[in-house]
């Protein structure tokens, strides 16, 4: 719940308002139209600044209306404190008006995009602005006075005391001019005035202190006169008000000098015509300004009284002087000490929350399936052991005790080898090998693994003595046959490889062409080098390659080429392949036939020529014909523009 | 701390080496290695694999039943230490270590007995079915002997040549000192000589 | 892809490895729960038709059997038939754990004899055929099926007449 409202927004007067929104309407809305511009944009423009100024002015009147609190929804105190301050229903209606002016402004701004929408011209359009602006802008000033009011409330508002009604508080009342206000300011930081006449404090002043590092509130109320309540005046009501609604620790301040100007049966008769409104409050009766005059100096009349304050169950009374500042932090301690108590009672009492606790938490009592008993099992050791005490000489050695023996901790590192249980106490600080020749210890360790090895260990001189060792290097004759046979299939295999190796280098084209095998040239150094190498003899092949070259015989045509004098070389290359036809004479049997075609060749050409074609099968096309100069009519006037 | 067993190639894999893998159903999967670990992933099987240890043993290429690979297993039940016990323990892993690879090697050659033979008889065959290829074994055996005569005359006449160079040099060279340099070129020649 | 490729063997698309596909062929319990799975929407075909041996869901009948006659499958079907590779043997094939390692491959070959002693139920199990997925949802068995059933039925009878003849 809002306790303070500090932060409300500025509320401004109906003129400054339509200066606003106007304003922001001109600047933030387009400015330019011309009637001859679509009358679909003139409309749209109009009818986006009567929407703006409605939006402006409803975004202006949320913000008032969200601002002030509910009187509703407040906390009872402060509610009805503000209906003292601010009455409430004036309060309420100023609110209502502007949520009625901002209902209305809606409405208009509706109504007007409706008409805006069937404008006819700017100037239709424009004047149908005018008069939606004129009447949100006269609804506007018919709200001048709502917040003129909205504002000063705003502004006190603020400046009320931010009064937690929920937390721990005191609240000190009394008669005007018994010296609340300067008790406050003996027990907190508050800069209170304090003035030696009645009515100093006209509203409540809260002060802030801590105790048992708890926070507290002190609430001065101003000084309240014996009258029925509707006699009372405003300034009086917020003092019963606090006390009425605040759970907190009542101080009624009490003046025996009467000094105040009222008299101490007056003063009485004040507590007891509020004391209704201290049911379920704890209460303290001072006496202040006891640097005057004591109880014990009064006489009888007034101490009997005084007596009857202490009728009401729970009343105390306690004399302080706030002049010299005697005894009022006890007054305060001890006011304090009462809330506490008083509301944690209260908390106690509340039943909700215990039972909240309560739905949390079950207790199982397992039930008993039979009569064995099945008590918790305690070792004897643990049941014998005497109970540690530091102060007994004879008391048991601790691991702790061992350390500080042994230099502290850090120093001294507690072996944990020491409990083991093993059969020989030599054993406990042997380290055991993990790890040997990659192998898990731990995997090999059996208890019996002697008889296991002696097993082994037997087996193996069985194995022994059946000769299961025994190196039979078969066939070790390292004769020269076998040797030799041996480096011959080991040459075989390498050469095998190696052939199939330059095989596959062969193959591989590496960027070559393929050449027909009778065009690849070899010389006969080549031949006779690879015979050789095969292994055949090559004497005779030498002698016979030099008659070779001149026994190529002749036959037909080419021995009378020759006789011409046409080399032979050229007459070899003049050979056309068997399978080609001769297209020039197949077909046409004499000369009168010849003729013939060549004529009608000749005509076949002659068209083909005109166009310029390569031959039959050209259908080149030159650059593109453009189309625009080579179609539609062409009447007077030229062809190359159309 | 132990050692494991990389599921894959069975290698030994020491601590803070290889890498675990945990299925789903909490079983662990060691790998020496990532080629390990990635043939794993691929879903090889290791049996099929002829660098890893299962598919020796399953194509019997190593010795697979014997007594001396009884003795490490995990037991799985603590046994308390006991310094005799652990002595004996240490002694005994070695002899049985050694056991294993004297079976081993026993195996081993038991497993290539007779393939001399088998070689043998499969060289002389080879031998038989290429006579072409022995004749071109001749040719080459042939140009080597003859390279090596040609180089071995080419040397001696190179050397007679330096000496007759020398010769000359000598009668038109008069100081000691220089006669002395080819004196040492002389020693350096015959060197190489020697080696050739 | 036949080659490497890190995306494919992430583990987060690791499938079912194929020694558990084993275990899953092992018992006729396993095999009837893989193929009765209850009805989950996550899974291709609701779960209702599951491929044991390659541990993959498919739409419908029509795709399963499908599937079964491909090569993936005959393949997966030839990696099963032998013992699935586990740790135990790579430690015992560095001698480790060998005893426990040959009861294993005890206990191997004697469930291979048992499958092959009740190779008709085994077979009768993963193979059977299942109704459309309506059928399955609403409890009442399409006519198809139903015809399918009764062919079936039939066959078996033909058979038992010429095994009794």
């Amino acid at each position: 719940m809002q306790l303070s409202w500090k932060d409300i927004p500025t509320v401004p007067t109906s003129n400054d308002m339509l200066d606003i929104v106007l304003n922001r309407t001109q600047r933030k809305t387009p400015t330019v139209i011309r009637p001859g511009f679509k009358i679909s944009r003139i409309r749209a423009f109009y009818m986006r600044k009567v929407k703006f100024t409605a939006e402006g002015f409803g975004e202006k009147f949320t913000d008032i209306i969200g601002g002030f609190p509910n009187i509703n929804d407040v906390h009872p105190f402060h509610r009805d404190l503000m209906d003292t301050l601010y009455e409430k229903n004036h309060y309420k209606v100023s609110l209502a008006a502007v949520s009625k002016a901002k209902t209305l402004i809606e409405q208009v701004s509706r109504d007007y995009n409706r008409l805006l929408k069937f404008g006819q011209s700017l100037y239709q359009c424009k004047q149908l602005k005018r008069a939606a602006l004129g009447r949100m802008a006269t609804i506007t000033k018919k709200l001048k006075d709502p917040l003129v009011y909205l504002e000063q409330v705003r502004q006190h508002l603020g400046r009320l005391p931010s009064i937690d009604p929920n937390t721990r508080t005191l609240v000190i009342c009394g008669y005007p001019n018994v010296g609340k206000s300067s008790f406050l300011r003996c027990i907190t930081k508050a800069d209170v005035e304090v003035q030696p006449y009645a009515f100093t404090t006209k509203s409540l002043y809260v002060g802030h202190f801590d105790y048992k590092y708890l926070r507290f509130q002190a609430i001065d109320t101003p000084g309240i006169l014996d009258r029925p309540t509707e006699e009372m005046n405003n300034i009086e009501m917020q003092s019963i008000y606090a006390i009425a609604h605040l759970r907190s620790c009542v101080l009624y301040f009490m003046d025996l000098s009467e000094q105040c100007g009222f008299s101490i049966e007056a003063q009485v008769k004040l507590f007891h015509s509020i004391k209704p409104l201290f049911a379920n409050k704890s209460v303290m009766v001072i006496m202040n300004k006891s640097d005057i005059i004591k109880v014990e100096d009064l006489d009888t009349n007034s101490q009997e009284l005084l007596k009857s304050l202490t009728t009401l169950p729970g009343v105390e009374v306690m004399h302080t002087s706030c002049h010299e500042e005697d005894n009022v932090m006890q007054v305060r301690n001890h006011a304090c000490e009462k809330l506490l108590t008083a509301r944690i009672e209260q908390k106690l009492k509340g039943t909700a929350r215990v039972n909240n606790v309560l739905n949390k938490i079950h207790v199982a009592r397992p039930q008993a399936r039979d009569d064995v008993d099945r008590s918790a099992f305690i070792p004897d050791a643990v049941k014998d052991l005497e109970k540690f005490d530091i102060n007994d000489p004879n008391r048991r050695k601790l691991a702790r005790d061992i350390e500080s023996e042994n230099g502290g901790a850090g120093v001294f590192n507690i072996n944990l080898k020491d409990k083991y249980l093993l059969e020989d106490d030599d054993w406990k600080n042997d380290i055991m090998p993990e790890i040997l020749d990659g192998k898990n210890v731990y995997d090999f360790l059996d208890p019996d693994i002697a008889a296991k090895l002696q097993a082994l260990e037997d087996e193996e001189e069985r194995l022994d003595a059946e000769g299961f060792y025994d190196s039979d290097s078969d066939l070790e004759g390292d004769d020269e046959e076998i040797q030799d046979i041996k480096e011959k299939a080991k040459w075989i295999r390498d050469k095998q490889k190696t052939m199939i190796l330059e095989g596959r280098n062969r193959k591989s084209l590496k960027n070559k062409s393929i050449m027909p095998r009778d065009k690849i040239k070899k010389s006969f150094n080549q031949m006779e080098e690879h015979m050789y190498n095969i292994g055949h003899e090559t004497e005779t092949l030498r002698e016979k390659s030099g008659q070779a070259k001149f026994k190529k015989e002749l036959s037909g045509v080419d021995i009378l080429k020759k006789n011409q004098g046409i080399q032979s070389s050229k007459i070899a290359k003049r050979t056309a392949q068997a399978n080609q036809t001769d297209r020039l004479n197949d077909g046409v049997s004499d000369g009168a036939m010849r003729s013939q075609a060549e004529r009608l060749a000749k005509i076949q050409r002659r068209e083909r020529n005109r166009q310029a074609r390569q031959g039959e099968g050209d259908r080149h096309s030159t650059a593109m014909l453009p189309k625009h100069l080579f179609s539609g009519k062409r009447g007077i006037g030229s062809t190359d523009r159309r | 701390m132990r050692v494991y067993q990389c599921h894959f190639c069975s290698a030994p894999v020491y601590p803070l080496h290889g890498i675990m893998f945990v299925r789903n159903d909490a079983k662990e999967f060691r790998f020496c290695r990532s080629k390990c670990h990635k043939s794993f992933k691929q879903r090889r099987n290791p049996r099929k694999l002829r660098w890893t240890k299962a598919f020796r043993k399953a194509a019997g290429k190593e010795l697979v039943v014997d007594s001396t690979l009884t003795f490490a297993a995990r037991r799985n039940v603590p046994v308390r230490y006991n310094r005799d016990l652990v002595a004996t323990t240490l002694k005994a892993m070695s002899r049985i270590e050694e056991i294993r690879q004297k079976r081993e090697r026993a195996f081993y050659k038991n497993r290539m007995r007779g393939n001399k033979d088998k070689d043998l008889a499969y060289d002389r065959k080879l031998i038989e079915q290429h006579p072409e290829l022995l004749r071109m074994r001749e040719v080459e055996l042939r140009r080597k002997a003859e390279r090596l005569a040609a180089k071995e005359n080419a040397m001696e006449e190179e050397e007679e040549i330096t000496s007759d160079d020398m010769m000359s040099e000598d009668e038109d060279m008069e100081s000691e000192s220089e006669a002395e340099q080819v004196k040492q070129k002389v020693l350096l020649k015959n060197k190489r000589k020697t080696r050739a | 892809m036949g080659r490497y490729s890190v995306k494919r063997y992430k583990t987060k698309r690791r499938t079912r490895d194929i020694d558990l596909i084993y275990d899953d062929l092992s018992s006729k319990e396993s095999i009837v729960k893989l193929k009765n799975q209850p009805i989950d929407e996550d899974k291709t075909g609701l779960a209702q038709y599951y491929c044991i041996p390659c541990a993959k869901y498919f739409e419908n009948q029509i795709t399963l059997d499908k599937h079964t006659k491909a090569k993936k499958h005959k393949r997966r079907l030839k990696d099963l038939s032998v013992k699935p590779y586990t740790n135990l043997e790579a430690e015992a094939a560095s001698g480790v754990n060998m005893n426990k390692f040959l009861q294993s491959v005890e206990q191997y070959k004697q469930l291979e004899q048992l499958k092959k002693e009740n190779n008709n139920e085994f077979d009768q199990l993963i193979n059977q055929k299942k109704d459309n997925l309506d059928a399955i949802i609403t409890g009442v068995p399409s006519e198809e099926f139903q015809k399918q059933q009764e062919e079936q039925a039939h066959q078996k009878v033909i058979v038992q007449d010429s095994e009794m003849a």
